[in-house]
């Protein structure tokens, strides 16, 4: 059985749809937020889990399935974000390393691999809309809960910090 | 390396979804769902409210219009019980010029059957008991000429029986016009001058009010023996050569006050003999054009006053509510923008530090 959306037209109309046609996005997302693929991949699951359960008020009229989408995955990592910060302070005595991957996109340059490593998730995040995944500024800007002028201010920002810390190494 | 370069890398490297998660979200969102939507969680939030204010507004406009429909007749009996008030001549406040008599057109002919043919039927003063006596007359006379005769021969029967004019307007317009005259008649009299001044015109409306006064002049006898008795037995004890100064001053006083009292109550006295003695007509003569007075409204209309009546109480109460709620509505407005921001910057934080 397959839920489909009442109103939606050129969009998918199910979930088993969207989820085919943008399970990549969320979980290079996810990946670059993350940079643990293990991580992301759990967190891509969550994400569609939620999405399952909201899927009646999707609207098309008000976005895209894969911003949608997005949406929930940036919830969903938030969540884990705060977990782990949690986790951290707790277990700072122990001093236990974060765990990430050395490589968490498959392909990269061991250069680049490492720059995007010096950037913040919020650095990592933009990259991963506007770059990776090529949202439009006013989808970016939805995914975000930011204005558009905003994420063209935090590309531009993240761009030239990779570029410098590409440089340095 | 360059930006192109690193952006052109990062696109050639976007990360692929492996087989095994691909299966596991394609299980999971295949499955079926908790339980079918309903059509209150489909229309959360602000669309909600833009489906509840509308249904609000259009259940507000049903139910005045239910009520104004159902009840349109309250306005016609409450007319109806002024006009009767009016032709039986009860205490009903004076009415010339007042919107409530607009509402007396259809009982104009009941009102000519009442009053008879030349108002005779007014109820005049009881002999030997102090009254206050006041009348209203309305007379409809032909045209403006009739009019200026009409308040001329009215002054001259008011002269005729002792009476005299208090105050008096005249005004026309073409074929138009209205005069009004206050006038006072002996007491005794006034039965007379009602039946010559109804002989004027047609009778549109008549009133009689009579308040007696008997009591009030009892008790102002009765005072004034009081007093007079008071003041004699002050003089008596002054008369006495034995008096202390100091008592003496104080009868003295006793005396100048119950005096100055008497004289105010002879005063009242004379003045409520006079009120007994002169009785007042209110006579309103207008011609038939300027009588013309609006039809009684139409069920409909009345329907649609009252419906209009009950939105405006739906208003106001809005507002009440609006202006008790305001306050508290804000301040949760408030408190949520804040958390909102302060959650937002939270996260902002967060990314930056991770």
């Amino acid at each position: 059985m397959t839920l489909e959306h009442p109103l939606a037209t050129r969009e998918p109309r199910t979930l088993a749809d969207a989820a085919e046609a943008h399970l990549d996005d969320v979980l290079g997302y996810l990946l670059y937020l993350t940079r643990d693929r293990e991580t992301a991949e759990d967190l891509a699951s969550s994400t569609f889990e939620k999405a399952l359960r909201l899927w009646g008020r999707f609207d098309p009229a008000r976005g895209t399935a894969r911003t949608w989408l997005l949406g929930i995955a940036r919830t969903t990592a938030l969540d884990w974000f705060r977990a782990e910060s949690r986790r951290r302070r707790r277990e700072e005595a122990a001093a236990q390393p974060e765990r990430v991957d050395e490589v968490f996109v498959e392909g990269l340059s061991p250069t680049l691999e490492a720059a995007l490593a010096a950037l913040s998730a919020g650095e990592r995040e933009v990259l991963a809309l506007r770059i990776v995944l090529e949202l439009d500024g006013d989808a970016t800007a939805r995914v975000l809960g930011i204005t558009p002028t905003a994420v063209s201010t935090r590309l531009s920002r993240a761009l030239k910090r990779l570029e410098e810390k590409v440089n340095e190494g | 390396m360059n930006v192109t370069e690193i952006v052109d890398e990062l696109r050639v490297t976007r990360p692929q979804a492996s087989d095994a998660l691909r299966l596991q979200v394609q299980a999971l969102a295949t499955r079926p769902p908790a339980a079918a939507p309903s059509l209150l969680d489909r229309l959360r939030g602000r669309r909600r409210l833009l489906l509840a204010l509308p249904a609000a507004g259009a259940l507000a406009m049903v139910s005045a219009i239910a009520i104004g429909v159902s009840q349109p007749t309250s306005v016609q009996e409450a007319g109806s019980r002024l006009r009767d008030d009016q032709a039986f001549g009860t205490t009903v406040p004076p009415t010339v010029g007042q919107a409530p008599e607009a509402a007396a057109d259809t009982s104009r002919e009941a009102l000519k059957n009442r009053a008879g043919p030349a108002g005779t039927s007014a109820v005049g003063p009881t002999v030997g008991r102090p009254q206050r006596y006041s009348a209203e007359l309305q007379l409809e006379v032909r045209d403006a000429d009739g009019l200026s005769d009409a308040t001329q021969e009215a002054l001259s029967i008011v002269r005729s029986l002792g009476g005299y004019a208090v105050s008096t307007s005249f005004g026309t317009s073409e074929q138009t016009g209205a005069a009004s005259l206050v006038v006072r008649v002996p007491t005794a009299k006034v039965q007379d001058a009602l039946v010559r001044l109804s002989g004027l015109g047609t009778i549109v409306g008549q009133q009689v009010q009579i308040d007696d006064l008997g009591d009030q002049v009892s008790s102002l006898e009765q005072r004034e023996a009081t007093l007079r008795e008071q003041i004699a037995r002050l003089t008596a004890r002054l008369r006495a050569d034995d008096l202390a100064p100091e008592l003496r001053a104080t009868l003295n006083a006793r005396r100048a006050s119950a005096q100055r009292e008497l004289a105010d109550v002879r005063a009242q006295a004379t003045a409520v003999d006079r009120e007994a003695s002169l009785a007042t007509i209110s006579l309103s003569l207008r011609t038939e054009d300027a009588a013309a007075i609006p039809a009684t409204p139409s069920r409909f209309d009345q329907a649609v006053d009252r419906t209009v009546d009950i939105l405006a109480w739906e208003a106001i109460a809005l507002l009440y509510v609006a202006v008790v709620a305001g306050p508290f509505v804000l301040l949760a407005i408030g408190a949520w923008v804040a958390r909102r921001t302060q959650r937002r910057r939270e996260d902002e934080r967060l990314l930056s530090t991770s």
